[in-house]
């Protein structure tokens, strides 16, 4: 699949890079295992040019749901029905703060190439690949996977010439401003760092990494954003979304009448249920700002 | 006589998958294309095609693999194999280098 996906942004002139999965196994960032989707970050002003081409050989967008979400994927999920798993085009990564083309022009102009399925495929160079991978992780902190794959990525980069490491991480993390959002990873190599972020970037991204399953925080977070006059709008959006987007979010349910007022309770339950959890991750951020002198 | 090779079509990918392995023609990407997956013997033929290997060599590599299988049989089929490979366009048989 990637070279499939690699030979058509090839043909049509998108500019992508290979991350997560195979590319990490290949940089020793991770174990290899078989994959589900492939993942790339696209160029923003190539995303259209590349969803049209893979649309020619048949690749057409999965349904989803407009709903605001924290700091999110921001991606277009492609699959076709003859090939079991999908390809997830990213155009931006939660965690990069800094704005989507020059994240990646940066990360563009760093790039090195792996071989896979015997087709060279562009790749971040190690520590921009090490920092993506360890966002992907940071965003879920509770996930099953961020416990065993956070730890192998320090591995690797504790292998490395640690003023030489420094510096690049330095480099990579003011490129894309992610300094606060891995300062995780720079602990866990014993290496300093500095928070990069302004107030409301830094708590969206506490909100989102401590209630990463929730879709309560976007929508409180687009709620917070919006003048007040568009409130009652995105309130009532949050609180009923109309039959076609609650069946997108569950395809399990069976679209009765019966099957959706079951599922729309369950779904405002859960919204509650998950708001103390966000409410609390709101004064953790206040917190650790006025632990720095911030606030 | 020019000894000849088998040789895997230069437009193909192909990775290992958990059944066997996958693979895909770049040149001739449509709508339809969808991932041909070889298991078992087919698996195996596809590895041994190394880029040196002729008909010959090939249905021996296998034999060490199926020494339960009757070598005629294991020649035949191995031979109709790599030529319905090569009808499709996935292998040729080039001269040695």
């Amino acid at each position: 699949m990637h070279a499939l996906l690699q030979t058509v942004a090839h043909q049509s002139g998108a500019r992508l890079l290979f991350i997560k999965g195979p590319t990490m196994s290949g940089q020793g960032l991770r174990n290899h295992r078989t994959y589900a989707d492939v993942d790339v970050l696209v160029h923003p002003d190539d995303l259209q040019l590349l969803v049209d081409a893979l649309g020619g050989i048949g690749w057409h967008a999965v349904a989803s749901v407009d709903a605001p979400r924290l700091l999110g994927n921001k991606s277009v999920t492609l699959s076709h029905p003859g090939w079991p798993s999908t390809f997830d085009l990213h155009y931006h990564f939660p965690g990069i703060f800094q704005e989507r083309t020059a994240a990646f022009d940066f990360l563009w102009n760093r790039r090195t190439q792996t071989r896979v399925a015997q087709v060279d495929v562009p790749v971040p160079d190690l520590v921009s690949n090490a920092v993506i991978g360890a966002l992907n992780y940071l965003k879920e902190p509770d996930a099953a996977y961020s416990a065993t794959e956070f730890p192998m990525i320090v591995a690797k980069l504790s292998s490395l010439d640690q003023d030489w490491l420094q510096r690049e991480l330095d480099t990579v993390a003011d490129a894309l401003r992610a300094r606060t959002t891995i300062a995780p990873l720079y602990d866990s190599l014993a290496l300093e760092s500095a928070s990069d972020l302004t107030a409301a970037e830094e708590r969206a991204w506490i909100v989102m990494t401590t209630n990463a399953g929730s879709r309560t925080g976007g929508w409180l977070e687009e709620l917070r954003s919006v003048p007040w006059s568009r409130k009652p709008g995105v309130l009532g959006r949050a609180l009923w979304l109309s039959k076609e987007e609650l069946l997108i979010q569950h395809p399990e349910t069976p679209p009765t009448r019966g099957a959706v007022f079951a599922l729309r309770l369950t779904r405002l339950r859960a919204g509650l249920a998950s708001l103390p959890g966000v409410l609390r991750s709101y004064r953790q951020a206040r917190l650790v700002r006025r632990d720095r002198g911030e606030e | 006589m020019t000894a000849e090779s088998w040789q895997h079509s230069d437009s193909l990918a192909w990775v290992d998958v958990p059944d066997g392995i996958a693979l895909v023609d770049l040149a001739r990407l449509s709508a339809e294309t969808v991932p041909l997956v070889l298991t078992g013997s087919a698996a195996a033929i596809w590895d041994a095609i190394d880029g040196t290997r002729s008909t010959a060599q090939v249905v021996e590599a296998l034999a060490q693999q199926f020494d339960d299988v009757d070598p005629d049989d294991l020649a035949r089929s191995t031979e109709h194999f790599l030529h319905e490979l090569a009808e499709r366009g996935l292998v040729s048989l080039r001269a040695a280098d």
